[in-house]
């Protein structure tokens, strides 16, 4: 029966031709494209909790970049693509779960390079191994019935791209003007970055807050998750910062003791906006965002069963044994279990990793066996609603929990279980999330004729190469706060990392009771309630975490795109358009341009105060010599002027969006 | 649809009247408008009762209609003029609801020294009239046009009439039902002989946790305990609420509910844990229920009052093309000519346009004189009479659709007065209206507005059932109006015999009369300066992200913050119960025809139901208002919970199990 299926497919390669496809170039140019989109993925994810599809963007990037420096064939291109965005998804599984190290009792110890590198090498490489044996049914059995759409479009992209060049050009434009806006912006202060309005806290309305980071990337997210997403994510933000605090500020008004978890000892009546957000709007939004991925989760449940139900009896007819032709040619199912057990016995085994030895070996058996089923249920999901709906977090929650309760059961309670705990999570969660990404990736590859075996064997070299930079990022972005006396920048208002708190939220409320009930109850009634209205929750619930000068430029973005479509009259959903491939390069340029800003930040200068020596950042320093910052003695009008500039870079969006190239 | 027009209708599709068009009965006789004027009267004394005591209403439409159905048979009338008959009787239950959320305050700051008779009169009169008037110009649009609107109660009376006819298949099915709700009613009333409680219910403290908490890593102070809780409750065990809750279908009722789920579960919580210094209240012997009724009705409400201005306002925009069309056309109707008229289809003639304008300037004029007097100046009147007579037409209408949603009985009168008594107010404190002058203008508007809706809503439910039964709108309307002017000079009196009879009078303790405290209190707050200005706008800025959230009837889910929870959960109960109906019915895979016949016996059940509860709810009040006592056995709210799977069974199990037997 596969068989008679693969006979009606004819790649866009057949079997039989075999032109370059494996070539070091295209290796090392999909190295290069992963660790760039890696580090972009990690700086977008930390900051907005989104993250934004790679392969697309890299695909026309390589197609412009192996046209300047010599011939390439549409394999070698579907190479770079395959190893370039893997980047992108281990990135993503790594910034929702790695850093809630930071916040859990005693885990600050293991957020350190070595762990998060090893981590997402094994998460990664554990979600190509276990996608090895889904692939015939996913991909090549099912090719009918489950479109996966983002690998489809790619492909589509692949094969329009042997006929023109001029895609890349708008994600170099795109990239370019954020690089320009941004460094104008933030390094050399032309002007306000974070327009905001805040009412007082005697007015009518006291505390609420209206503001919004203009920065290119969240504008280009915006624009790519499109009005009806960013409107549920910005409806988060008003409810958090237009109604949650309001109303806190009102009741706790006069209160005379303080009430924990709070901020800094403070009553409420003394707090400003943002303390209440992290005092107590935060842990409501964890609750939301918590209760949002379970309900997403049970909705999905009906899939999920049939998806691991369909794809595991499909693995019994594996071994055809018959001689494989190219386009057959996988890992073989030895190699991928051997590869498997070594992985999980080194997580086991590395003394640095949380846990001691026969404790471990636990831990071991959880990532497996929680592992494959969240693999092959990401795997399947992805290609029916596409990888932006894939319910990566909540499936992180359930293990999580699952884990917890385990752990819980045994006895294991203490301090040390913390970490252990989310060491399963965050390699499930890497796994799951990169599954989704590598069957994108193998439908791109049997629809244009890839070889599966390179193909799977670049996703690991893209996995390999790419967390050597995450990490790296990861810590830069974290310490970039360090000459503002705050040792973590994860978990301030600039690096949120929704995702990474809310795990270590659920780890402390489950094996150390430690949550304010409370607050986090009345969270996930929140979720509860926007579902009865028939809305789904999650990224609404994301926004309710978020502050609000995060979700308001997505917003404006989403917007951009609902003008955009009006304007151009076009109703297709496609992922290939000049206005999302300009978007993608305004989120590339931004979080790039963010990255080195960060980089800065955390460098340190000695400079003269007073004739006294002070150490400050190197990016402070540069603040103060190059920085204009005329509008800080402007007062209102430097909003004004702020957003002026914003109303600019939506323009060019715009009319990048309604240019047209020749397809 | 049937061949007789005896099935219910079913929302999207056109409606068949029971007496088709050509037919002609007699309809408007003095036998019917005597009987409908006498139960006017009857039904509106005791709801006075009943009203200023409880604060709630029993809704007359099924009392009248049954008393106007066995006395007709009596008299050998027509359905049609039982239609008659009903639509005036419900007058006095409606304009009394209207009287008393709202005269009773004028009392309670001081600007009357006993009940004034005349002023009564006149208030009622004029917001009575002006609330038909208004109808009329929206009964084309939201009965004859907005096919979308299940008007439950509407639907439930018109299947009770019908099935009075003889020989008619569907009467076992009310008849059953009715009887059945009749029997629980008895035994849950407290006037009744009471065995079961209505719902279960508490205060549930949240578990006091040790908290630790920390500013970035470092930790401080020391471990806290935590205070706060929720009140739980199970749904109220009526048959009327569930019985709405299937007509409506699971998305309005999950909707409705969605409102009652934030309110309780997500403001109350977060007041409580706020409100910090509440639990010393409790230690010192005020109980729960009486602290968390107070932070309801203080803190909660406002919210909902704003949330529900907002979403007036909205839920006008998003029909204002329904309305525009339908009021179009209701124009060009009333313009015809009496020739035109005659030759017109009965079913679809409104009065003519000559009386309303005319009448509406009328009412206008003396109501004008009122507020001078009340106010002291020319100016301030001529405003407070526009704002009534914007106010009262928006209201009218918000008051229409919510009878269309929910049905009258659930229609939140008491929150859309609110809603206008704060723009009344605001607008007089700008005009510098102050001291009592000002509280008693801003009554004064808000009473008339409190009339008006009332009657709309009881106008356009009759006027929906009319529609089923084929009445003659205009005749209706007339009737209406005969009904709300007798009831005018009539039902002041047992309002001001209650008065001076009651030791205390009303407003106090015998004779609470808790909205037009609520009233008192708000019209007071905003005229003095000191009104929670913050609750009412952060509940504007909650409806506002609902709109954002694209969710479906921010109206809808604004009255849901602003009733009970455990009306709204037993309304979810309904819905709920009509999803497993719809589930099971899908399952069977039954043929269109069985399935027509399969739903139209559901709502014949649930329309007994609706009716059963509120007639002998009448009953048992009429009861007290003769000072017998019924033995009372025991209120234990667990053998209550019987009532639901008793109701499930006979609303799923009933419709299906005779089929079974059929085929």
């Amino acid at each position: 029966m596969a068989e008679s299926n693969e006979k009606k497919f004819q790649p866009f390669i057949p079997d039989s031709q075999v032109i370059p496809e494996f070539s070091i170039k295209a290796i090392v140019l999909g190295a290069i494209f992963g660790i760039i989109f890696g580090a972009a993925t990690v700086y977008l994810a930390l900051r907005a909790g989104l993250t934004v599809s790679a392969s697309i963007p890299i695909a026309v990037l390589a197609i412009a970049v192996f046209k300047k420096i010599g011939k390439s064939t549409i394999l070698e291109n579907n190479i770079v693509q395959s190893i370039g965005s893997a980047g992108e998804s281990v990135a993503a599984g790594v910034v929702f779960t790695v850093p809630a190290f930071i916040f859990l009792a005693g885990g600050d110890a293991f957020f350190n390079y070595f762990n998060i590198f090893t981590l997402a090498l094994v998460g990664g490489i554990l979600g190509v191994l276990f996608m090895v044996p889904l692939r015939r049914s996913l991909i090549v059995k099912e090719h009918g019935t489950l479109p996966y759409p983002e690998g489809t479009a790619c492909a589509e992209v692949l094969i329009a791209g042997e006929k023109g060049g001029s895609m890349a050009g708008k994600v170099f434009a795109g990239l370019g003007i954020a690089f320009v806006y941004k460094s104008l912006m933030s390094i050399f202060g032309l002007w306000k970055d974070v327009p905001a309005y805040v009412t007082s806290r005697t007015s009518s309305f006291p505390n609420a807050t209206v503001n919004a980071e203009i920065t290119p990337e969240y504008l280009g997210v915006g624009y790519i998750i499109g009005p009806k997403i960013a409107g549920n994510l910005v409806a988060g933000g008003v409810l958090s910062w237009l109604v949650l605090i309001p109303l806190i500020s009102f009741i706790g008004d006069a209160l005379p003791t303080t009430l924990k978890p709070g901020w800094a000892g403070k009553l409420i009546s003394e707090m400003s906006p943002g303390e209440i957000y992290r005092g107590y709007v935060r842990y409501i939004g964890a609750g939301a965002v918590a209760a949002a991925g379970v309900i997403t989760l049970i909705k999905t449940l009906p899939t999920i069963v049939s998806a691991f139900k369909e794809s595991f009896g499909s693995l019994k007819d594996l071994r055809s044994g018959k001689v494989q032709s190219r386009t057959e040619r996988e890992i073989p199912i030895t190699y991928v279990i051997g590869g498997s057990l070594f992985l999980v016995l080194v997580v086991a085994l590395l003394p640095q990793l949380p846990g001691t030895f026969p404790g471990t070996l636990l831990m071991g058996l959880l990532v497996v066996i929680f592992g494959f089923f969240f693999v092959t249920v990401s795997s399947r999901i992805v290609g029916i609603i596409g990888s932006s709906s894939n319910p990566i977090s909540g499936m992180t929650i359930a293990t999580l929990m699952a884990t917890c309760l385990i752990f819980v059961s045994l006895g294991w309670t203490g301090d040390m279980y913390q970490a252990l705990a989310l060491s399963v999570g965050g390699i499930v969660c890497i796994a799951a999330a990169n599954a989704g990404a590598t069957s994108q990736d193998l439908k791109t590859g049997y629809i244009v004729g890839g070889t599966p075996l390179y193909m799977q064997l670049g996703l690991i070299i893209g996995v390999v190469a790419s967390t050597f930079v995450i990490g790296w990022t990861l810590q830069t972005l974290d310490a970039s706060m360090q000459f503002e006396g705050v040792e973590h920048a994860i978990g301030t208002e600039r690096y949120a990392a929704p995702q990474a708190t809310l795990m270590a939220t659920i780890i402390k409320g489950l094996l150390a009771q430690d949550l304010p009930w409370g607050l986090v109850f009345v969270g996930m009634f929140i979720s509860v309630v926007v579902e009865l209205c028939g809305v789904k929750s999650l990224s609404f619930a994301v926004g309710a975490y978020l502050p609000l000068s995060t979700t308001m430029p997505i917003f404006v973005g989403g917007m951009m795109k609902a003008l955009a479509d009006k304007m151009t009259g076009s109703k297709d959903e496609s992922e290939v358009s000049s206005g999302m491939l300009y978007s993608t390069g305004l989120v590339a340029g931004g979080s790039l341009t963010g990255i080195a800003i960060a980089l800065l930040s955390g460098i340190p200068k000695t400079v003269m105060v007073d004739g006294q020596e002070k150490e400050v950042s190197l990016m402070q320093w540069l603040l103060d010599s190059v920085g204009i910052h005329g509008w800080e003695h402007l007062g209102g009008i430097a909003d004004l002027i702020g957003l002026a500039m914003f109303g600019l870079l939506c323009f060019m969006l715009i009319r990048a969006a309604r240019e047209k190239f020749a397809h | 649809m049937h061949e007789h027009g005896s099935s219910p209708p079913t929302p999207g599709k056109t409606v068949t009247p029971y007496v088709p068009e050509q037919t002609s009965l007699k309809e408007f006789t003095p036998k019917a408008l005597i009987l409908g004027v006498v139960m006017a009267a009857v039904l509106g004394a005791a709801n006075a009762y009943l009203g200023l005591k409880a604060g709630m209403t029993v809704s007359a439409t099924f009392p009248a209609a049954v008393v106007a159905m066995a006395a007709l048979r009596l008299m050998k009338g027509s359905i049609l003029e039982e239609n008659i008959a009903r639509t005036t009787a419900s007058v006095g239950e409606a304009l009394v609801a209207g009287a008393i959320f709202t005269l009773p305050a004028f009392l309670m700051v001081g600007a009357w020294e006993s009940f004034d008779y005349w002023e009564s009169v006149m208030i009622m009169l004029v917001g009575g009239v002006l609330g038909v008037l208004m109808i009329i110009f929206l009964r084309k649009p939201l009965v004859e046009e907005a096919t979308y609107l299940p008007y439950p109660e509407s639907v439930a009376t018109a299947e009770m009439v019908k099935a009075g006819q003889k020989g008619e298949t569907g009467a076992k099915y009310v008849f059953g039902a009715l009887g059945l709700a009749a029997l629980i009613e008895l035994v849950k009333n407290g006037r009744g002989i009471q065995i079961i409680g209505e719902n279960m219910g508490g205060f549930f403290q949240f578990a006091k946790s040790k908290i630790q908490f920390y500013s970035d890593s470092e930790t401080l102070g020391a471990a806290q305990t935590y205070g706060g809780g929720v009140f739980l409750s199970t749904p109220l065990a009526s048959p009327a609420l569930m019985g709405v809750g299937y007509i409506i279908g699971p998305r309005l009722a999950a909707i409705n509910f969605s409102g009652g789920v934030f309110g309780w579960l997500v403001l109350m919580p977060m007041a409580l844990f706020m409100n910090g210094n509440l639990e010393p209240l409790v230690q010192g012997g005020i109980s729960w229920d009486d602290v968390l009724n107070e932070v309801w009705r203080r803190q909660v409400r406002p919210i909902a009052v704003g949330a529900m201005l907002v979403g007036a306002v909205y839920t006008l925009w998003n029909l204002r093309r329904d309305l525009s069309t339908g009021m179009a056309k209701a124009f060009k109707d009333m313009r015809l000519s009496s020739e035109d008229r005659a030759k017109g289809s009965r079913l679809t003639m409104d009065l003519p346009m000559k009386w309303i304008v005319p009448g509406i300037v009328l009412m206008v004029i003396p109501i004008t004189i009122l507020y001078e007097y009340f106010s002291g100046d020319w100016f301030s009147a001529a405003v407070a009479a526009s704002v009534m007579l914007i106010m009262g037409f928006i209201m009218s209408a918000i008051a229409g659709y919510l009878v269309g949603v929910m049905g009258g009985s659930n229609s939140p009168i008491s929150g859309l007065t609110l809603s206008s008594l704060v723009v009344a107010a605001v607008l007089m404190v700008m005009l510098g209206v102050s001291g009592l002058h000002g509280v008693v203008a801003v009554l004064g508007v808000a009473a008339v507005v409190c009339c008006a809706c009332s009657i709309a809503g009881d106008m356009l439910q009759d006027l929906k059932v009319g529609q089923l039964l084929g009445g003659t709108p205009w005749r209706m309307e007339i009737a209406e109006i005969i009904g709300v002017v007798i009831a005018a000079f009539v039902l002041p009196l047992p309002m001001y015999i209650l008065h001076s009879g009651t030791p205390g009078g009303i407003g106090g303790p015998s004779l609470p009369a808790p909205q037009a405290g609520l009233m008192a209190i708000m019209a007071e707050g905003i005229v003095g300066g000191e009104m929670a200005w913050p609750l009412l706008l952060i509940g504007a800025a909650f409806a506002i992200v609902l709109i954002m959230l694209r969710a479906p009837s921010v109206m809808l889910i604004s009255v849901g913050i602003y009733l009970p929870f455990e009306t709204t959960f037993a309304i979810f109960v309904g819905g709920a119960i009509k999803a497993l109906f719809d589930k099971i019915t899908a399952r069977r895979k039954l043929s269109e025809e069985e399935r027509t016949r399969v739903e139209n016996r559901g709502i014949l059940l649930a329309s007994g139901l609706v009716a059963g509860e509120a007639l002998t709810g009448v009953l048992l009040a009429s009861i007290v208002l003769l000072n017998w006592e019924l033995p009372h056995i025991s209120e234990n709210p667990v053998l209550g919970l019987i009532v639901f799977p008793l109701i499930a069974a006979v609303l799923i199990g009933i419709p299906l199990k005779n089929l079974i037997k059929k085929s």
